[in-house]
């Protein structure tokens, strides 16, 4: 499942997805499979992404009935 | 030890030192090794699952070659090699076709350049000798250019499936763009 809320918190700071890759120490291409949904990040990388976004766990990962 | 093994193990002591100081230069931060993500090292945990397979299968056939007497016109010393080869190119297309062969701390260009350096003195090391008419040893088998031969061959493999890899990366990019 596509995590497009990942999409809209990266695009809602004008970061690429190479800039957020830089920004938690991961390649281009893990942050592109999290948002395509092809991989499920380890808590670790959950939480550095949403300390780089300023978000919650919640506001990104948590699924949610829609 | 007669004179070719010693030249055989000097080349690959040789052969180890440089690898060691090309990654060295190769690598951003000037470490020998290649730092990976999570995503990566699971994959490549994968990739070497599939390596491993694939070199036990060729080196089951090999064996089974030898044991039904089936004459490979190359040297048995080289046939010992064919299995990591062949387990190599498997590890290497694997990661390549899941974005995960370039590592955090790879320099892309200085790897190029290492590649090119490679691909060179592997085609030095087989046009020699078929110049010079001595490609086949005394036995009729093809010697050391077999392995050169087969090394030019899996580069030849990693390039054109970068290429092909690198086209499809560019229009999923440019599709995500549109869609951002």
């Amino acid at each position: 499942m596509k995590n497009l809320r990942l999409k809209a918190a990266r695009a809602g700071l004008d970061m690429s997805q190479d800039d957020l890759a830089k920004a938690v120490g991961v390649s281009r291409q893990t942050i592109s499979s999290i948002e395509k949904g092809d991989y499920n990040p380890t808590i670790n990388l959950c939480i550095n992404i949403c300390k780089v976004l300023n978000k919650t766990l919640d506001d990104l990962f948590w699924e949610t009935e829609a | 030890m007669n004179a070719k093994g010693l030249g055989f193990v000097i080349g690959l002591i040789i052969g180890l030192i440089l690898v060691v100081i090309l990654f060295r230069f190769a690598n951003t931060d000037k470490k020998l090794k290649t730092e990976y993500d999570e995503r990566q090292e699971k994959v490549r945990g994968k990739a070497y699952k599939y390596a491993f397979y694939t070199a036990l299968a060729v080196q089951a056939l090999l064996c089974t070659a030898s044991i039904c007497q089936i004459e490979i016109p190359i040297e048995d010393y080289i046939l010992h090699f064919i299995g990591i080869l062949f387990g190599c190119l498997v590890l290497g297309a694997y990661c390549i076709w899941n974005g995960v062969y370039w590592g955090l701390n790879n320099d892309h260009k200085r790897y190029g350049v290492v590649f090119a350096v490679c691909i060179v003195l592997n085609l030095i090391a087989v046009v020699g000798p078929v110049m010079a008419g001595m490609l086949f040893e005394k036995d009729g088998k093809i010697g050391m250019p077999a392995l050169n031969f087969l090394i030019i061959f899996m580069m030849a493999v990693f390039g054109i499936e970068f290429l092909i890899k690198g086209a499809i990366d560019k229009k999923t990019d440019a599709d995500d763009m549109e869609e951002e």
